[in-house]
């Protein structure tokens, strides 16, 4: 029998080869945070030795760490991979959409309309992202395959039932298949498979000294240009490590001495708990819930 | 970029994965159950528990920790299936809980099917309801092979053995008229105050039998597997086939049969690695073979493949709209897609289960040994809608 690393990773196998098979032209969702970085891995053990037979697709937020943008760089350059970048800003613009405004500008909740728009620029009609059910309650949601109309829109009451996995990736023209291999993946798991298999991350995922700017709550944010400091907020310099990479005005940074993947193991274990407690229970409660959380350093 | 190689896979311990499902009526204690179960293994954090002890004024309110499911119930949205996840020193569970409610049946059906262990709740103080032996009937027809029967809230019924004992004669009475085919424990518990869910606990000194918990950490779910080594194929690359193996083990160099031909195979990449076998779930990649016609979804067999084109299947219908007598759709095992033609007893109504007859249009790849280990699942299609209707189990091959 396989071991449930093992099985988690001929299933997201298995969902990666039916994207290809049963979709027309599906792209991979990459952000640069781990949850992607797996996912190419998988992509590549899923049609090797062939290449991988997918382009990339980038949301660009414009707000991205410099790390992330670099890392994103060498593995398109080390893979020969085609990467289209969609830039929110762009959109925002284009669309007369006003930009995201605040202390925090994030443009995470400006993303989507950018997405569209490169799903129709490149003919897209299927999307593979990292996205967990662990992660958050909306998350928790979604199929294997996640159908979406023409608007590009979800409906949670009539999602295609998948009982033993079987995926029906049937869409009519302009609709477009969101598709999740690592579903039933948690955090834990990323992180034992990124060790089983030895793959590189970006440097921001273990610890680092670091300039952050310290809410009133004790959360750590990076501190960056497109934060708006106020003459009351206190910068103080942290050993800190990221949990999760997104845009810079929102993601929030750990305490953490865990410089290597063995560490950030142990260190997940012993809190893990806390997560889970947390995400399972709480994150069911409002969609925003991850995120508000994100913003106050919750990890 | 840093290849993957076999020699650099460290060997860490092996953990089970284990995906285990919870049935049971409205109100009879499942979201208590499952609190009960996360906080009793520590599977939940000091802070959690701290909030949800101040709720319950001094002892933990499990309710309050389901409450997140509990509020999209009553918003309408928890008509799906929910997660949870946690483990312990040799297990990685996936909890699946879904929802109780009838008319969602169909999310049921799908949240169960790929489950190992199923653990159906009943209220002892109330006796079997009829979500109850619906839901038993769904685990038959789905062929779960191991089912948990807590027979809940044994405090309100002051904890008496005649009680729990009556309870058990109700539905081994009723599993008998279903003709259920699975093995299955009977555990007498009080999610509320913890009794026989972790641990064994004071209140029932004549219950020394196993306790939910340590009856899913514990339960064997080693499938029985037949040896027939199968495989369909997933598709082809530019000059490479992808198949996933359904049964048995493959090994390179094997002899493999389809209907009056048969291929040598060649090495293979296993999940992305050269490998010398490979095992039911994993998928395979191997260069296209000359002489061959290989096509997405056909199936190649260490042992026999024949083709079948009139079969019979139990179906759970998945459509709100009531359906003609017959219908035209595809058909679909896990990869390609066959057009079929459904005749469905007359009157059939969303979830409802039933036998049926299938004819497809051109023939379709069997292996016997699949079928005969119920394990030959497939969904249906609308090429109307494109939505999926139906999903069942084949379970003979009239032709
Ligand atoms: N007395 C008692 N009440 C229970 C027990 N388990 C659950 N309950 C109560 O039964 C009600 C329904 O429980 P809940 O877990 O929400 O049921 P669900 O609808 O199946 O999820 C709640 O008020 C619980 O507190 C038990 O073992 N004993």
């Amino acid at each position: 029998m396989l071991d449930a690393l093992s099985f988690l990773e001929a299933q997201a196998i298995s969902i990666i080869r039916e994207a290809y098979f049963q979709c027309k032209n599906p792209s991979i969702l990459f952000s640069g945070g781990k949850d992607s970085i797996c996912m190419v891995h998988l992509v590549r053990k899923a049609f090797f030795p062939e290449a991988i037979p997918f382009e990339l697709l980038h949301v660009d937020t414009g707000h991205n760490f410099p790390e992330t943008l670099a890392f994103r760089d060498r593995l398109v350059a080390q893979l020969h991979l085609t990467l289209n970048v969609q830039s929110v800003v762009d959109t925002l613009a284009k669309n007369k959409i006003p930009d995201a405004t605040g202390k925090f500008p994030s443009r995470n909740a400006l993303q989507s309309v950018a997405l569209l728009e490169a799903i129709a620029t490149h003919g897209y009609d299927a999307c593979l992202g990292g996205g967990r059910r662990d992660e958050e309650k909306a998350r928790a949601k979604e199929r294997l395959f996640s159908f979406r109309d023409l608007q590009g829109n979800w409906n949670p009451l009539g999602q295609r039932p998948e009982p033993w996995n079987l995926l029906n990736g049937h869409i009519f023209s302009g609709e477009n298949i969101r598709i999740f291999p690592l579903s039933n993946w948690t955090e834990l798991d990323v992180w034992e498979y990124i060790r089983r298999e030895n793959i590189e991350l970006p440097s921001l995922y273990f610890s680092h000294s670091r300039l952050c700017l310290q809410l009133p709550d004790g959360a750590l944010m990076a501190f960056n240009p497109y934060i708006q400091l106020d003459s009351s907020d206190t910068l103080v310099e942290k050993k800190v490590r990221f949990r999760t990479i997104g845009d810079m005005t929102c993601t929030a940074a750990i305490e953490s001495t865990a410089a290597n993947v063995d560490q950030v193991i142990e260190e997940l274990k012993t809190c893990m708990v806390s997560e889970r407690g947390a995400t399972r229970l709480d994150d069911r409660i409002s969609d925003a819930g991850m995120e508000d959380r994100k913003i106050k350093g919750y990890f | 970029m840093q290849e993957w190689k076999t020699e650099k896979l460290k060997v860490i311990f092996k953990m089970e994965l284990v995906r285990i499902f919870t049935a049971g009526n409205v109100d009879d204690g499942k979201s208590t159950l499952i609190g009960r179960l996360l906080l009793d293994s520590n599977a939940l954090s000091t802070d959690v528990i701290r909030q949800v002890t101040e709720q319950g004024g001094g002892a933990p309110n499990l309710a309050f920790l389901t409450d997140g499911l509990r509020a999209e119930r009553s918003m309408g949205i928890t008509i799906d299936v929910a997660y949870a996840f946690f483990r312990t020193d040799r297990r990685q569970f996936i909890l699946v809980d879904t929802p109780g409610h009838e008319e969602y049946t169909r999310n049921m059906f799908a949240g169960a099917s790929v489950c190992d262990i199923a653990i159906v709740l009943m209220d002892a103080h109330r006796g079997m309801a009829k979500q109850t032996k619906k839901h038993i009937e769904i685990l038959v027809s789905l062929g779960i092979k191991k089912v948990i029967f807590a027979i809940n809230k044994m405090d309100l019924v002051g904890y008496q053995e005649t009680v729990f004992l009556s309870h058990c004669e109700q539905i081994k009475a009723y599993l008998n008229t279903v003709s259920a085919e699975f093995s299955s424990w009977f555990v007498p518990v009080s999610a509320l105050t913890g009794a026989s869910v972790v641990f064994i606990g004071e209140s029932m000194p004549w219950y020394q039998g196993e306790t939910v918990f340590s009856l899913v950490n514990g339960l064997s779910i080693e499938a029985e597997g037949s040896s027939e080594g199968v495989i369909e194929i997933q598709g082809i690359g530019n000059q490479t086939v992808y198949a996933k193996v359904l049964s048995g083990v493959i090994r390179p160099q094997a002899t493999l049969y389809r209907y009056e031909e048969s291929v040598q195979l060649p090495s293979f990449f296993r999940l992305g690695l050269p490998a010398s076998e490979a095992e039911e779930g994993t998928s395979i990649a191997f260069s296209l073979p000359e002489n061959l016609c290989i096509q997405r979804g056909q199936r190649w067999s260490t042992e026999k493949i024949f083709p079948t084109q009139a079969l019979r299947a139990s179906l759970c219908w998945m459509a709100a709209d009531e359906p003609g007598p017959t219908l035209a759709l595809w058909l679909s095992r896990g990869t390609a897609f066959h057009p079929v033609i459904l005749h469905l007893p007359s009157g059939i109504k969303l979830n409802a289960l039933s036998e049926v007859d299938l004819e497809l249009q051109e023939p379709m790849d069997m292996a016997l040994s699949i079928m005969e280990n119920r394990k030959e699942h497939f969904i249906l299609v609308d090429p109307r809608s494109n939505q999926t209707v139906g999903a069942g189990t084949l379970i003979n091959a009239l032709g």
